[in-house]
């Protein structure tokens, strides 16, 4: 095995026995089964994509910001480049080792609801399954952007940061939606070029259908400019590509920033 | 003099912050022959950790230097330094078996038993299950020098080590297989007795 696959494992290893990541497993869990169980239609789907959106938002931060400075700036990877590993070598292993437990905690927060959904009789729900794969998109390139800023700026602006790429791809969606329906007039060519350029929110067929019912809840509210209602439409191949492109630039930005600080 | 070429030999070696021109380190001239191990001694901030930093390749460098035949990096990446930082860098969440273990990996060591070998040796036999979080300060430091004793190198570094038998065992069994070490403190206490040379450091030059 590798330097950047023992170094995985090791970060895997101190991630499962941290005791804020398996209680945000734990509690994300317990509300996702929590809704399976009680709710059905809208409401479940609604909630579900809450704790998915915002629980998820607070992990990938809290996993992303100080994935690569905290150990830098104590010295852990002193002790390993001592060792001969590279701040590539760390760099890859470490942010590859955060997006796995991302993705995991999310997963098991998918799961227990689809598992509360077929305990109560509604059955598995293939659109929320999907709604989950496209927000773990979105969250994971929230958590490489927060990684990849933290190394030049800190780990608190890193995680600003993060959150602040977070609002504005939402942002940058819902205004090419009103752009496009004719609502915003003089600014609709920069927005076209803001959104060929931003990172993009990837909004799912199931979170589109809940927003244009008024049932998006604070993940989807309702858009209105000047009274008009903006209709936000599922996001197609073109923009999960986009959005995975970006998730490559933050990862390129991370492993960059890493590598120009001393081990 | 040995016929062997030197573990270490640096001159006029300087270590420079990645930022700023001032060097951390300048005008140092070492020499650490098989089986040989030399004190760097100093007050706060006079140099010592950039010093090995420079050697282990960790930090940019100037200067004539040859590590165990490579200029400083490549014995690094090639696991045939054993490093030993200061402090308690340690992933707090890792057991100090699995610290061990991942360390020896990273060098690149296959043997078999090494880690259970260099636990006894630190006086961790007993530890090998605790998390780092958990260990003492003397424990940390026997976990630290652990790190650098595992697999037997043939270059040790040892930033602010203790003046414990568990150290001078790790010296004594580093000397007789004739690999070299460079322990670096701001507390000597007993350690001149046990090396071969001592080099003073103050604000980044030699005394």
């Amino acid at each position: 095995m590798g330097r950047v696959a023992n170094l995985l494992l090791a970060d895997l290893t101190t991630l499962a026995r941290r005791r804020w990541v398996l209680a945000a497993g734990a509690v994300g869990a317990a509300l996702t089964l929590f809704f399976g169980l009680g709710d059905s239609g809208a409401d479940y789907q609604r909630n579900v994509a809450a704790v998915l959106a915002l629980g998820g938002l607070a992990v990938a931060l809290g996993l992303g910001a100080p994935a690569l400075v905290r150990d830098l700036e104590s010295g852990v990877f002193g002790l390993f480049g001592g060792a001969g590993a590279t701040a590539s070598d760390i760099g890859w292993a470490r942010l590859a080792s955060r997006a796995i437990a991302l993705v995991a905690v999310l997963v098991l927060w998918s799961i227990a609801a689809q598992v509360g959904s077929l305990v109560s009789g509604d059955g598995l729900d293939g659109d929320l399954a999907l709604h989950s794969a496209l927000t773990i998109e979105v969250l994971l390139l929230v958590l490489l952007a927060a990684a990849g800023a933290a190394t030049l700026v800190g780990v608190a602006a890193g995680a600003i940061f993060g959150l602040v790429v977070f609002i504005t791809a939402q942002a940058v969606v819902n205004l090419k939606a009103a752009a496009d329906q004719g609502l915003i007039g003089n600014g609709a060519s920069g927005l076209d070029l803001a959104y060929w350029l931003l990172p993009r929110a990837v909004v799912s067929p199931m979170l589109a259908d809940l927003q244009a019912a008024d049932e998006g809840g604070p993940v989807a509210p309702q858009v209105e400019i000047n009274g008009n209602i903006v209709e936000v439409p599922a996001a197609e191949l073109d923009t999960v590509l986009w959005t995975l492109a970006w998730c490559g630039l933050f990862l390129g930005l991370a492993i960059f920033g890493l590598r120009r600080r001393e081990l | 003099m040995s016929a062997e070429p030197p573990l270490v030999r640096l001159a006029d070696f300087a270590v420079h912050h990645r930022r700023g021109p001032q060097a951390a380190v300048r005008d140092v001239d070492l020499l650490v022959e098989a089986g040989e191990s030399m004190l760097v001694i100093g007050g706060e901030a006079s140099g010592k950790t950039s010093l090995l930093r420079g050697i282990l390749g960790l930090a940019p460098h100037s200067g004539d230097a040859l590590v165990l035949g490579s200029a400083p990096g490549g014995a690094t990446a090639d696991g045939r330094i054993g490093f030993s930082p200061q402090g308690r860098p340690f992933p707090g969440e890792l057991r100090v078996e699995e610290l061990v273990r991942l360390i020896q990996r990273l060098r690149g060591i296959q043997r078999p038993g090494a880690v259970t070998e260099t636990l006894h040796l630190c006086g961790l036999a007993d530890h090998g299950a605790r998390r780092l979080a958990q260990l003492d300060l003397e424990h940390a430091r026997r976990a630290s020098l652990a790190c650098a004793a595992v697999g037997e190198p043939q270059l040790l570094l040892l930033d602010d080590p203790w003046e414990s038998p568990e150290t001078l065992a790790v010296l004594d069994a580093a000397r007789d297989r004739g690999a070299g070490a460079i322990l670096a403190t701001a507390v000597p206490g007993g350690f001149p007795r046990f090396v071969d040379a001592t080099l003073e450091l103050s604000d980044g030059a030699p005394a």
